[in-house]
C-alpha cells in the first residue's frame, strides 16, 4: 500500500488573494483523478512549524505584498528544514507576489529593500501602478499553460537564473518575454486563474514529481478525455487573445 | 486673476450643466466639472462656505453609493441641507460638479453640510482639494483587481489621508476598515451583532480568511456576517473587532426587517445582510452629527435606494431575477450567491461571468469566483445550470464542477448571444430563474427579452 502524496498549504488565511486557493483544490481534484491519496496540512500561522519532513509538496498561493517580510522571516528561521526538503527533491512553488519570497530581494514602494530567501535568482520591485492581463506561455514540460496576471512588482531574473517560461502573449516577469522561475523543484510562477485548475496538465505534473519523490509507482496518467472542458477554455481564450492582437 | 478664472469656470460649468440636463435630464455627467476644472485647477478652494469640519467623504470598495444615499436621505429629513453627488459622481471632477450644483452665483455655498460618496483610489487626490474631516470607510476589500492589484494598496491610499485632525466612522467588522481606524484622531466603529444569516466556514477545508492588516499574521472570523466581513481576531497581534462597537445591531430581524441599537428599534426596508451595515454605518454618521434618533428611524423607514441590486425581468415565457453583481468582486457576487441559496424551490442558475472590459488591456479573468463559495447554491435545489460567455464559460463552468455541480446538470453556452441564452433556457421547464451576470450584459439581455417578449405577447 503506497502513501499519499503530502501537500503543506503555506498560510492560507494570510496569502488569501486571486482566488489561488484553486489551485490546492485542483491538487486534490487532480490528484484522486490520477489514483492518488492526497493529504493537505493547512499550516495556520507564521509561529507554525512547517512539516518540512512530511511534506512532497509546499505551495505558497498569491498573497499581498505586504505579507512578504514576514513570510520570509518565518521560513528563514526554519532555514535548515527548508534547505533540507528542497535537497530532498522535493516541490517548493510559489504563485503571484508570494514569489518575491523565493527571491533575491523585494524593493517595496516606500524604498525599503527586504531580502527574500534567494533560492531563485529575482530581483522584485513594487511597481507604481497594477498590470493586469491574460498570460499564455511555453513551457519546457512540453505544453502550453493559460492563464492572467495581476503584477504589483516587476521580477527581473538574473543572469543565471532559468525562467519558468516563454511568453506567448501577455507581460511575465518584466516584459523581457521571461516567465516564472524555476531552478530544480522550486518554482515561481506569475500565473493566476486559478493556475492548477486552468492547466491539468502541469497540475498533474507537479503531482507526478512529487509521487517519484515519495516512491509511488501507481500513477495515472491523465488523457486529453480528463481535460474537455479545460481544452475548449484554452481554445476560446486562445480566440479571445488572438481578437486583441488583431 | 485666480478669482476672475474661478468665476468664470462657475459660469461656464453652470451653463453647460443646465444645458446637459435639458438633452438629459437626470444624467449626472463629469463634464462640466472637467471643465471647470481645466479653467480654474483651484475651483474649490474659491467656493466660499467650504467648512471641512462639515464635510463628510464615504468611501470603501463595497457599499459607498448605498451608505451614501442612506446618509443624505436621514439629512434630508432632519432638515440638514447637504451637497450630495447622488449620482454616484465620486471623481474629482463630480465633486466639483456637486459643488458647483450647489452654489451661488457670487460662489456661495448655499447648503449646510458637504456629503460625498468619494472613489477609494481618487481620495488622496480629492482630499488635497477638500480635506474632509469626516470620514465613513465601508470596508476595504478585493475589488478591480486589475487596476487595485490588493486590498492592501487601496488601503494605503486611505491611510495616506487620515491623520489627528481626522474622524473616522469605519466597519468594526472588517479588520482593513477598522485598522484605518487606528490612524485617526477620533474613530467611531460600527458593526452587527451575530444573526440568523451569519455564516461560518467551518465545513469548508479549502476556506481561506484574510491576512491581519496590524501583523500580517492570519485573521480568524468568528463568524461571517456577509463575506470577510464579522467578529474577527487576529491570531497573532490579537487585533480584534472587540466585544461591541461604538453604533452596533443587535437583534437583527430579517424577517420583521428590525434590528436595535442602543435600545431603540430600527426598521430596515431592504433586509439583506450586506445592506444593514449601510444603515448601521448611516446611523453612526448622522448620530455623530447630532441628528434626533427617532429621524433617523423614520427615514430608515421609507428610505429607497436608487437602483435596487435585484430585478426581474420576463424572457423566453419565464420571469428571471437579476442579482447584481461587480466582476472582479467575490464579495459581491457572494452576496448575490447567498440569496439565491437562501431559496429552496426548485430553480434554474444562469452564470454570465464574462471577459474584463473595464480596463485596457480586456482581459478573461475568472479566478474571484474562486474567492466565493457556489456549494449552497449548487445544494439548494438546482435543476439545471447554464454558463453563458463568449470567453469564459467553459471556465465558469469549471468553477461549478469545482464546488460538486454534477455536470448532467450543466450547459456551457460558450456565447454571448442573447437569443442564444434565451432560447437555451426555454428549454428548461423550471420557471424559477436566477441569473447572475454583470450589470451591462444583463441590460443587454433585458432589453432583448423586453423586445421579444412584447412581440410574444402581441402575436
Amino acid at each position: 500500500m503506497s502513501r499519499a502524496i503530502h501537500i503543506a498549504w503555506l498560510y492560507p488565511d494570510i496569502l488569501n488573494i486571486h482566488g489561488g486557493r484553486g489551485d490546492i483544490m485542483a491538487l486534490n481534484r487532480i490528484g484522486a483523478m490520477m489514483g492518488l491519496d492526497i493529504e493537505i496540512r493547512r499550516c495556520e500561522s507564521l509561529k507554525e512549524e512547517v512539516p518540512f519532513e512530511w511534506a512532497d509538496i509546499i505551495y505558497m498561493t498569491s498573497g499581498e505584498i505586504k505579507c512578504m517580510p514576514e513570510i520570509v522571516k518565518a521560513l528563514d528561521s526554519q532555514r535548515a528544514g527548508l534547505d533540507e526538503f528542497i535537497a530532498k527533491g522535493g516541490s517548493l512553488w510559489a504563485v503571484g507576489s508570494s514569489g518575491a519570497v523565493l527571491g533575491d530581494k523585494l524593493e517595496l514602494a516606500n524604498g525599503n529593500e527586504i531580502p527574500g530567501l534567494g533560492l531563485l535568482g529575482m530581483a522584485w520591485k513594487e511597481r507604481a501602478s497594477v498590470w493586469g492581463d491574460d498570460l499564455w506561455f511555453a513551457t519546457d514540460f512540453g505544453f502550453e499553460v493559460m492563464g492572467n496576471q495581476i503584477q504589483v512588482a516587476d521580477v527581473v531574473l538574473a543572469e543565471d537564473q532559468e525562467p519558468f517560461g516563454k511568453v506567448i502573449y501577455g507581460r511575465g516577469n518584466c516584459g523581457d518575454g521571461s516567465e516564472g522561475a524555476k531552478t530544480g523543484n522550486v518554482l515561481f510562477t506569475n500565473c493566476l486563474g486559478p493556475m492548477l485548475v486552468k492547466n491539468p496538465r502541469l497540475t498533474a505534473t507537479l503531482l507526478k514529481t512529487a509521487a517519484d519523490k515519495a516512491g509511488i509507482e501507481e500513477v495515472k496518467i491523465l488523457t486529453d478525455e480528463d481535460m474537455v472542458i479545460e481544452d475548449k477554455s484554452f481554445e476560446l481564450i486562445k480566440k479571445f487573445i488572438g481578437k486583441k492582437q488583431a | 486673476m485666480k478669482k476672475l478664472r474661478f468665476f468664470a469656470a462657475l459660469y461656464i460649468s453652470k451653463i453647460l450643466a443646465w444645458g446637459i440636463n435639458i438633452v438629459a435630464k437626470g444624467r449626472g455627467t463629469n463634464l462640466p466639472g472637467e471643465i471647470a476644472l481645466k479653467i480654474s485647477p483651484d475651483f474649490i478652494s474659491h467656493i466660499k462656505g467650504v467648512d471641512p469640519q462639515k464635510t463628510i467623504f464615504v468611501t470603501g470598495t463595497n457599499g459607498k453609493s448605498t451608505t451614501t444615499n442612506l446618509i443624505a436621505h436621514v439629512f434630508d429629513k432632519a432638515g440638514v441641507k447637504a451637497a450630495v453627488n447622488l449620482a454616484g459622481a465620486n471623481l474629482l471632477a463630480g465633486v466639483v460638479v456637486t459643488l458647483m450644483n450647489n452654489a451661488s452665483l457670487g460662489g456661495k455655498l448655499k447648503t449646510d453640510i458637504i456629503l460625498l460618496e468619494t472613489d477609494e483610489r481618487f481620495l488622496p487626490i480629492i482630499y488635497k482639494k477638500l480635506p474632509a474631516k469626516h470620514i465613513c470607510i465601508t470596508n476595504v476589500q478585493k475589488d478591480q483587481v486589475q487596476r487595485n492589484g490588493e486590498p492592501d494598496i487601496i488601503w494605503r491610499k486611505l491611510a495616506s489621508v487620515i491623520d489627528d485632525s481626522v474622524k473616522v466612522y469605519v466597519n468594526a467588522n472588517e479588520p482593513n476598515a477598522l485598522s484605518l481606524g487606528r490612524l485617526a484622531g477620533k474613530c467611531i466603529s460600527y458593526g452587527v451583532e451575530k444573526n440568523s444569516a451569519s455564516f461560518d466556514k467551518k465545513d469548508d477545508f479549502f476556506s481561506v480568511a484574510m491576512p491581519c492588516p496590524v501583523c500580517h499574521g492570519a485573521i480568524a472570523f468568528d463568524v461571517y456576517n456577509i463575506d470577510n466581513v464579522g467578529p474577527f481576531v487576529c491570531r497573532d497581534c490579537g487585533f480584534s473587532s472587540g466585544e461591541k462597537a461604538d453604533y452596533h445591531a443587535e437583534n437583527v430581524n430579517f424577517d420583521n426587517k428590525t434590528f436595535d441599537c442602543e435600545g431603540k428599534e430600527y426598521t430596515f426596508r431592504y433586509n439583506t445582510p450586506f445592506f444593514l451595515y449601510s444603515y448601521i454605518a448611516a446611523l453612526a454618521v448622522a448620530g455623530e452629527f447630532g441628528i434626533d434618533k427617532n429621524v433617523i428611524g423614520d427615514a430608515f423607514v421609507d428610505f429607497k435606494n436608487i437602483g435596487g441590486r435585484m430585478e426581474d425581468v420576463r424572457a423566453g415565457g419565464k420571469t428571471i431575477r437579476y442579482i447584481r453583481m461587480k466582476q472582479e468582486n467575490p464579495e459581491t457576487v457572494q452576496s448575490a450567491l447567498n440569496v439565491i441559496a437562501a431559496d429552496k424551490t426548485e430553480k434554474l442558475f444562469v452564470l454570465g461571468l464574462d471577459e474584463l472590459t473595464d480596463f485596457e488591456p480586456h482581459y478573461t479573468n475568472t479566478f474571484y469566483s474562486y474567492d466565493c463559495d457556489f456549494r449552497k447554491v449548487i445544494d439548494s435545489n438546482l435543476s439545471h445550470c447554464i454558463c453563458f460567455s463568449g470567453s469564459v464559460a467553459y471556465d465558469a463552468a469549471l468553477r461549478l464542477i469545482y464546488d460538486g455541480l454534477d455536470t448532467e446538470k450543466l450547459t456551457v453556452l460558450p456565447t454571448n448571444d442573447n437569443a442564444a441564452i434565451v432560447a437555451e433556457m426555454q428549454k428548461h421547464e423550471c420557471e424559477n430563474v436566477y441569473m447572475v451576470t454583470w450589470l451591462k450584459k444583463y441590460q443587454s439581455i433585458a432589453e432583448y427579452a423586453k423586445k421579444h417578449e412584447t412581440g410574444k405577447e402581441a402575436e
